[in-house]
């Protein structure tokens, strides 16, 4: 039985015809309507969606973004890896001491101290520089093929809506070239990266360089017609700025730098995976003709449980471990599927009603159209089960039984198109969601949103970004301290909540203990929550 | 029938209405009871206050504020019916709601209409009683969204001069004094206690319990651990002692006790810590022992026995300062000798007895008798020895003593005393010094050495910094002046505040060590490894040392190096070669 046949099975179950032709699938609905819907030529490009994500990242060391955003932005390329400036620092004249004895003590600490192991795995577990200056990055690049974002990740998340950004760019761009604050052995490891890449050595970078990078020509075209979702874009420029801005010593502004970078992009990918996936379940109840659910906000999905009090058991119940299989085990696992979905249905929309239809796909706009266009409906049903047929057919696995069962299915087109490009990618679903954030925020050290207990996963906020947080939502504010309850409306703005309100005193009380929640009386509402520093 | 006359009020009665459970504990202003009012101390505050209303001084917004009992209600009665016609606007009901209604909220506006941006200002004075949450709620109630709630400068004021806000108090027309009783010292010199002590005394005809009429026809007063208590607790030195362990027990959680607070220590102590809730008549439980022939009873509930061994939030903190659990001589020999001579040990109690306390010769007896086991027996002598010479029982243990010793220095220091000759400051720098590279780094020698973080914490540390916390160093460590007296000199002065904490400033990080963060950094000093929940309190001293690390380093600090794989440590500094070239010298520290 050919592709075409399976097609037109679907399409006639609705009364509706549908053909595929030579890069378009031609439909017309009992109704009449004919519509031409282009196919991709390349059905990897289908997963990208470019004004919410600018580049098809797998997961990585997260130090290894501003690795990459230094050297994007010193135009370094060819440049020998850093086990390279490692080894040579017991060599002779790398290291300003005068014999060779003195040079392997130094040589050894600072290989232990500015080098980070990973946590071991198969495929990283070679150690690699800290980027605490672009003298180190630019000149020498981390370990093995890199598979994360860019600068283009930074460069998106510095989308201000029209253009980029400047001022947190040029912020960290002069962080990382300043090299005050230096102990006596940075100033050495700096001269030993500097002088062993002799004249092509480079010691500083500039956002104006970042600016006029491919990446930034990539990203603005990427956004051109705005971003997916701009609000978790102005947080995080609002952010950054704020953690560079803080009274931390250099190191730890670096380390702050990174850590921001993390916790936005990680909680970036939940939220748009919470939207597209939410806009999808919309949009199959719209095309269904019962009307789009409401969607909930995004706003205090992510529940929590407080890392800074020392450990505690957690059971599948707890709030922190349901959230988790909500947020994770359900919307961010089927990101690339839903990814692929919405774009192929936007492929439908623009076809059908090109009009109306804006430039970037969103489920939660189609949503809302097909509950006004009955028409529209039957195109994006007939549609999307034909593209479930042809894409599964595209793929050297899919079977006569498959195509079969999905022709025959009772089951609402949109639903099909998902499920089946689910099915289809089920063996690497992970590469581009979960292994992304948890890399950036599944940690066992410093800066951890995700945790492991047994077989339990479940989120956990640990101190790091618990005095991160405080910081920024006190700055979103404008206040210098912050009633608790305020300060907790001011996380849910990031998705982040307590628990429970069990959880709540919790987190009260560890705030308290780290310095950072002041109690006036006894009386709950009188509980400040004011940074540290 | 009763061994005492029935128609006259119990005084155990009175003294157990005192706790802080007791429905009339919580005062309303304007309407205090009876008992209340007998149960009112006046203070320095009461005074100041007084003298600055009827002055030329008088400031247009006087806000009396502090936490639920600490004395809001009773001042602010004291005030308007003293000099009322100074005040022309009193809100003296906004101190018990925790959230402020939006009618509460209304009410507070039109209070502080007179305060409003702009506004000049009252014809008289305006006086309130507000607890420190219902300021800041209605604040926060009245904010509408990102505009101005036309109250913004009296909003900088009061929560800069409660140190709430790090916001420069605006310029205003107007005058205000805000008195934060939280900074009120209620025990130790100027404290309530010694004169509540005195109001409990069964023999005091103006006291709490009149005299204690009911006394005097009874048959069982050497039953009654009660009257001996009020007695004993009331005589002497004993109020001194007493007062002493209060004070220090409100240095150990570095936080003045609350009257409210006090009251219920006082009932505690008076009543040997028991509820007396069993009878109607709380004085039928005292002829209930006596007809059981019952002196265990009595000594249980008699104050040498229960004065370290009381329940409550401060009899809590009162009991570790019990001086027979500190290592001294004086408490070794009279622990050693208890139970070898009965006879001297009854003796030893009776001494306690300055007339009228016969519940002690009860109890002075059952010791003779041999029947009080020699520990229990040492213990209460030790206490009944302190209760007689306080002077001779250092209260709490050395790190409290000679954490005292700073604070009195430091509150010199904070007056703007002569700051050139500050030994007890300077030993406190020491500690800290030694603390942090005991807890945090390593010590050469006296050299404390901090870590400069790796960013990996799993790693430790292999580069460290000589932290010296010198005082021309200011941008690295310096003692800063009490806060509170520094941001609201007057008002810290109405308050007769005494500072319970040295603040310091490290690294850029303020943090203020009191009793309990100076028991951390003494026991980190001599090694010992802290509690979690105690690393979690080091948690700001930990940031300061990541930044006192940084600050030192950017100075040119020389480093301390620990070789991996190698217990040597060398020291790394800048030197020059005879050529003139910059070159790092590396020289080994120890092995």
């Amino acid at each position: 039985v050919s592709i075409e046949q399976y097609v037109n099975e679907r399409a006639g179950r609705s009364g509706a015809g549908a053909t595929v032709g030579k890069g378009t699938l031609e439909i017309e609905t009992a109704s009449g309507e004919q519509v031409s819907v282009p196919l991709p030529e390349d059905w990897s490009s289908a997963f990208d969606l470019h004004h919410a994500f600018p580049g098809r990242a797998r997961g990585d060391q997260r130090e290894f973004l501003l690795a990459a955003t230094i050297q994007d932005a010193a135009s370094a390329s060819g440049v020998p890896e850093d086990k390279e400036l490692r080894k040579g620092l017991a060599e002779q004249g790398v290291l300003p001491v005068p014999d060779d004895v003195q040079r392997n003590v130094l040589a050894s600490v600072m290989r232990e101290h500015y080098w980070v192991r990973p946590d071991a795995s198969a495929r990283a577990s070679r150690p690699f520089a800290f980027p605490f200056h672009a003298a180190i990055s630019a000149n020498y690049k981390p370990p093995g093929r890199y598979k994360m974002y860019r600068s283009d990740i930074l460069l998106f998340l510095c989308w201000d809506g029209q253009d980029f950004d400047h001022a947190p760019l040029e912020a960290l761009c002069n962080l990382l070239s300043d090299s005050s604050g230096f102990t006596l052995l940075d100033e050495a490891l700096k001269d030993a990266a500097v002088q062993s890449r002799g004249e092509e050595a480079i010691t500083e970078i500039s956002a104006n360089a970042l600016l006029a990078s491919t990446q930034a020509v990539k990203v603005r075209d990427y956004l051109a017609n705005g971003a997916f979702h701009q609000p978790a874009l102005d947080r995080f420029r609002a952010d950054l700025i704020t953690a560079l801005e803080m009274g931390l010593p250099r190191h730890d502004r670096v380390e702050a730098a990174i850590l921001t970078l993390s916790l936005h992009l990680a909680l970036y990918y939940y939220e748009v995976a919470y939207l597209l996936g939410a806009g999808l379940d919309s949009a199959t109840h719209a095309a269904a003709g019962s009307g789009p659910p409401p969607l909930p906000p995004f706003a205090g999905l992510l529940r929590f449980r407080v890392g800074a009090a020392g450990d505690r058991p957690v059971r599948r119940e707890d709030g922190c471990a349901a959230a988790w299989r909500q947020l994770d085990d359900r919307y961010l696992i089927s990101l690339m599927p839903n990814l692929g979905a919405a774009n192929l249905l936007h492929g439908v929309w623009r076809a059908a009603r090109p009009a109306e239809a804006p430039p970037n796909a969103d489920p939660r706009a189609l949503a809302a159209a097909l509950a006004q266009d009955s028409s529209l409906r039957s195109v994006v049903d007939v549609a999307a089960g034909a593209l479930a047929l042809v894409y599964a057919d595209q793929d050297a696995s899919a079977s006569d039984s498959e195509l079969g069962a999905i022709a025959a299915s009772e089951q609402p087109g949109i639903y099909l198109l998902r499920s089946t490009i689910h099915d289809h990618l089920r063996g690497e679903l992970h590469y581009r969601s979960r292994a992304v954030v948890n890399q950036l925020v599944k940690r066992t050290f410093g800066g951890s949103l995700i945790r492991r207990r047994g077989s339990v996963l479940f989120f956990e906020l640990d101190e790091e970004l618990l005095f991160l947080l405080v910081k920024f939502v006190l700055r979103r504010q404008g206040d210098v301290e912050l009633p608790f309850q305020q300060f907790l409306a001011g996380l849910a703005q990031y998705g982040l909540a307590p628990q429970d309100r069990d959880e709540e005193d919790e987190l009260a009380e560890s705030l308290e203990r780290l310095g950072m929640l002041h109690r006036y009386s006894d009386a709950g509402e009188a509980m400040y929550v004011r940074h540290l520093l | 029938m009763a061994p005492f006359d029935r128609s006259l009020d119990s005084p155990i009665a009175a003294i157990r209405e005192l706790r802080a459970s007791a429905p009339g504990a919580v005062v309303s202003a304007g309407a205090m009871t009876a008992l209340q009012e007998e149960a009112y101390v006046a203070t320095e505050t009461e005074r100041l206050l007084l003298e600055l209303a009827e002055s030329e001084e008088c400031p247009d917004l006087l806000v009396i504020s502090g936490s639920a009992g600490s004395g809001k209600s009773a001042l602010i009665d004291r005030l308007v019916s003293a000099c009322e016609e100074r005040f022309g606007t009193v809100l003296q009901d906004a101190t018990h709601s925790d959230t402020p209604t939006e009618g509460q909220a209304d009410v507070l506006s039109r209070f502080f209409a007179p305060f409003a941006d702009g506004v000049a200002g009252p014809d008289r004075a305006s006086l309130i009683a507000a607890n420190i949450g219902m300021l800041l709620a209605f604040f926060a109630a009245i904010r509408n969204g990102e505009g101005d709630h036309g109250f913004r400068t009296l909003e900088t004021i009061l929560k800069h001069r409660l140190g709430i806000s790090s916001e420069p108090p605006r310029d205003a027309p107007w005058t205000v004094a805000v008195v934060n009783l939280d900074l009120r010292p209620t025990a130790g010199p100027g404290g309530l206690l010694v004169e509540m002590l005195g109001l409990t005394d069964f023999r005091n005809p103006s006291g709490i319990v009149k005299g204690a009429p009911r006394c005097a026809t009874c048959q069982v007063r050497a039953w009654c651990p009660v009257r001996s208590n009020s007695i004993i607790a009331s005589s002497g030195a004993a109020p001194a002692a007493i007062d002493g362990l209060a004070a220090r027990a409100a240095a150990e959680r570095g936080r003045h006790d609350s009257p409210r607070q006090l009251w219920d220590f006082v009932a505690r102590l008076l009543c040997g810590d028991d509820g007396f809730d069993e009878r109607d008549d709380p004085c039928d439980a005292v002829a209930d022992a006596a007809e059981r022939d019952d002196r265990k009873w009595v000594w249980e509930r008699l104050l040498p026995r229960r004065l370290f061994a009381m329940g409550g939030d401060l009899g809590g903190r009162v009991r570790i300062l019990d001086p027979s659990s500190q290592p001294s001589a004086r408490a070794h020999g009279t622990l050693a000798r208890a139970g070898i001579r009965w006879d001297a040990d009854g003796d030893a109690l009776l001494e306690l007895d300055p007339g009228g306390a016969e519940a002690i010769a009860t109890c002075a007896d059952d010791i003779k008798a041999g029947q009080v086991s020699p520990a229990v027996t040492g213990r209460g002598l030790v206490a009944t020895n302190y209760l007689l010479h306080p002077a001779d029982w250092p209260v709490g243990d050395a790190i409290s003593q000679g954490f005292e010793k700073i604070l009195e220095e430091y509150s010199g220091f904070s007056a703007g005393e002569d700051g050139s000759h500050l030994p007890e400051l300077e030993s406190l720098t020491r500690l800290l010094e030694k603390a942090l590279g005991r807890s945090f780094g390593v010590l050469e020698g006296d050299t404390p050495y901090v870590p400069i973080k790796a960013y990996d914490p799993r790693d430790p540390s292999r580069i460290f910094v000589r932290a010296s916390l010198s005082y021309d160093q200011s941008n690295i460590y310096r003692v800063e002046p009490d806060p509170a007296a520094s941001r609201d000199p007057e008002g810290a002065r109405l308050a007769t505040h005494r500072p319970l904490a040295v603040t310091v400033q490290l690294g850029g990080v303020a943090f203020a060590i009191n009793l309990p963060m100076y028991r951390l950094l003494e026991a980190a000093a001599t090694g010992t490894v802290a509690s979690t929940s105690d690393l979690a309190r080091f948690y700001g001293l930990r940031r300061a040392v990541e930044a006192l690390a940084r600050a030192a380093a950017d100075q040119g600090e020389e480093l301390a190096v620990e070789r991996p794989g190698h217990a040597r440590r060398y020291r790394v500094r800048k030197t020059r070669t005879i050529g003139g070239q910059k070159i790092l010298a590396v020289e080994e520290l120890s092995r």
